[in-house]
């Protein structure tokens, strides 16, 4: 899949890139609004990254541009702006999702893959599993090599959540926000302690340690 | 600068007053001296009109007693008093009888003559007349002295209202000026001295002492916080750096090169987070901060935020308990106000010590309704208790203690934009309570905004 990135600064743009092609996909960059445009009505992207503070003609402006010429793959707002009316004013000119400045590209690559996802195909499975772990979503009950795992709600979150994700580095924000529906950073390490608990139940008995940490990353369920 | 900012000749307060005290003297006088000078004129007027018709009637007599000669003589002996009267007597056709012109240095006018006249018995006509030139002289005189007391009196006037004007207005004006012109030029300390007696301007100057003296005090605390953030600032970069640096050496291996790696992203995050609270904090303090208000149950709020400790406080050993549901609910930004109660309980469970106990309780009292925060933990000395929510304010206790101090500050900026308060005391069973209020109508949001707008 091909993702257009439009980003002025360099050294942002150039990890944008490489972190990008690492998670499988082919990278475009243009530097300003110009150039991202003309780029953007050359080839048909799956998604863009494109900063809101550009040289010249700004992000929002571009996407206006494109939306105007019918052009319709999601767009992801990068912006040093955090503030509500900043995120609206993105969303309007036509963005599908917004993330300020800085960011743990974790986080981004969850979001472009989420915008990637949205169509339509997607049908809610009843159970999920990676390696020997089950869950079931129907039932609510969980087991690991055939032995019955008792989980309270918020760690059953949290494992659905690392289920949805397995293979994937997710961060503490992208859990507060998924689990607890937090959009902040209580100072607190809630998160910390409740992997902690989980892991309890469901690695300690067991050789294969599935859930590991990624220290300043976040966190990963390895299959 | 302070040129430019000098009052224009024709603008300036102190010429315009003048010359409205002086005109409003002038207008005095004239009313004064006019009136005067009219009374005068009809009484005097009056008075010779009174005496010409006393000598008509006087004549009258004489002549129907005994006929043109009874006239003569009665004119005849008046004429030896050189009493001031034309006479004239008429025949019915027009005939001229008997005529007298008053004795006068100045030549006879007619003109300015006031005449009464009388048709008498047998059909004569009877004039009496006498000359007004007396009566002018009289007016005459009037007039030069009435200019001789107008000139001075208004001069007089100016002058006084110079002095008043000096004393009572432009003096405090000018002392007004010259503290700004002082401020201005950066002696911040500088005041408007300000006597006993509260006129307009007195207290207009002691207002503008008290907005000196909350611009200073915004000021020390802009910088008093700036410095705060400097330094804490200068912590976690200082670390980034020296954990950078340590991996490029060279003599670190691949391990050790990521253990600085991720030191390196763990601070990076902690001043991210830093300048977002500080962000959020400015933007509360300021007005900016968009509310999205809606009617939010405070015992909802409260069980979510002890839902989201749960498991941290008692992975500290900490019983966090939750009080019985009370039916508060309050207009708020649902996502706001549960960053402030999370932000309440995240500083109680840190401060409080292993076997301790924090509760959270929703409170509904006549027209308010709160969020407590109680803590069993060591307190609050009573003279730090209002310190607590000032910028990274960190008790002496806490001081060790990691943290980033922005919490309660927030939590104050975000209750104070929903118009409510926040309260931090010290119970006397022990530990710390922290009270957030919030008005239950719209009105002390209503209240705040407009405070913040100003």
């Amino acid at each position: 899949m091909r993702v257009l990135v439009v980003e002025d600064d360099r050294k942002i743009a150039s990890f944008l890139v490489k972190g990008l092609r690492q998670a499988g996909f082919a990278v475009d960059c243009a530097r300003d609004g110009e150039a991202g445009l003309g780029l953007a009505l050359e080839a048909p992207y799956a998604a863009a990254i494109i900063d809101v503070m550009l040289p010249g003609q700004d992000g929002l402006c571009l996407v206006g541009k494109l939306r105007e010429r019918k052009v319709s793959f999601p767009v992801l707002f990068l912006s040093a702006k955090r503030s509500v009316e900043d995120r609206v004013r993105g969303l309007r000119a036509g963005g599908d999702d917004y993330l300020t400045k800085p960011f743990a590209f974790t986080e981004l690559l969850a979001r472009v893959e989420a915008l990637l996802r949205r169509s339509p195909s997607a049908v809610q499975a009843s159970s999920l599993a990676a390696g020997d772990l089950r869950m079931d979503l129907v039932s609510r009950e969980v087991s690991r090599g055939g032995r019955r795992i008792e989980l309270h709600a918020r760690e059953f979150s949290l494992l659905e959540y690392f289920l949805r994700n397995r293979g994937r580095a997710v961060s503490k924000a992208m859990i507060l926000e998924n689990v607890w529906n937090y959009d902040f950073d209580p100072q607190t390490n809630v998160v910390d302690v409740l992997v902690c608990r989980l892991r309890e139940k469901v690695d300690r008995s067991f050789d294969k340690k599935m859930i590991e940490t990624i220290r300043g990353v976040g966190y990963v369920l390895k299959p | 600068m302070s040129s430019s900012l000098k009052p224009r000749w024709r603008a300036s307060l102190s010429v315009r007053l003048i010359l409205s005290v002086a005109a409003l003297f002038a207008a005095g006088d004239a009313a004064v001296l006019t009136t005067a000078y009219l009374t005068l004129a009809s009484s005097l007027r009056q008075r010779d009109r009174a005496e010409i018709r006393a000598e008509l009637e006087d004549l009258r007599g004489a002549y129907e007693e005994g006929g043109l000669p009874g006239l003569r003589g009665d004119v005849e002996q008046a004429g030896a008093q050189a009493i001031p009267f034309f006479v004239r007597l008429s025949a019915p056709g027009g005939a001229r009888l008997f005529e007298r012109l008053p004795p006068s240095p100045r030549p006879f006018d007619p003109s300015s003559l006031d005449v009464a006249s009388r048709s008498l018995k047998d059909g004569a006509l009877l004039q009496v007349g006498q000359s007004g030139a007396e009566r002018e002289d009289v007016l005459e005189r009037f007039r030069w002295i009435a200019a001789a007391i107008f000139l001075p009196t208004v001069l007089l006037s100016v002058l006084f209202g110079l002095w008043l004007l000096k004393r009572v207005v432009l003096g405090p004006v000018r002392r007004l000026h010259e503290v700004v012109e002082g401020v201005l030029a950066g002696k911040s300390g500088s005041r408007v001295p300000v006597g006993r007696d509260r006129g307009e301007i007195e207290s207009l100057g002691e207002l503008f002492n008290r907005m000196l003296d909350r611009i200073e005090s915004l000021i020390a605390a802009m910088k008093g916080s700036l410095d705060v953030v400097a330094h804490d600032l200068r912590t976690p970069i200082t670390r980034l750096r020296s954990g950078a640096e340590a991996a490029l050496s060279g003599k670190a291996d691949l391990a050790g090169c990521r253990e600085a790696l991720a030191d390196c992203v763990e601070e990076a995050d902690r001043v991210s987070t830093m300048l977002t609270t500080l962000m959020d904090i400015s933007e509360a303090e300021s007005g900016a901060m968009t509310l999205r208000l809606e009617r939010v149950s405070l015992d909802e709020l409260a069980a979510e935020a002890a839902e989201l400790y749960r498991y941290a406080a008692e992975g500290k050993g900490v019983r966090l308990k939750v009080g019985a549901p009370s039916g508060a609910a309050a207009l708020c930004d649902r996502n706001r106000m549960r960053q402030v109660v999370a932000n309440l309980l995240d500083n109680a469970v840190k401060y409080t010590p292993r076997a301790g106990e924090v509760e959270i309780s929703a409170v509904l009292r006549a027209g308010e309704a709160a969020i407590a925060v109680l803590d069993s933990g060591s307190g609050i000395p009573q003279e730090e208790l209002p310190r607590v929510f000032e910028r990274l304010y960190r008790g002496r206790a806490a001081r060790s203690q990691r943290g980033l101090g922005l919490g309660l500050s927030l939590v104050r900026a975000v209750v104070s934009a929903h118009g409510g308060t926040v309260e931090a005391s010290s119970p006397a069973g022990g530990g710390t309570l922290l009270e957030v209020r919030l008005p239950q109508g719209s009105s002390g949001i209503m209240r705040a905004q407009r405070q913040n707008a100003l």
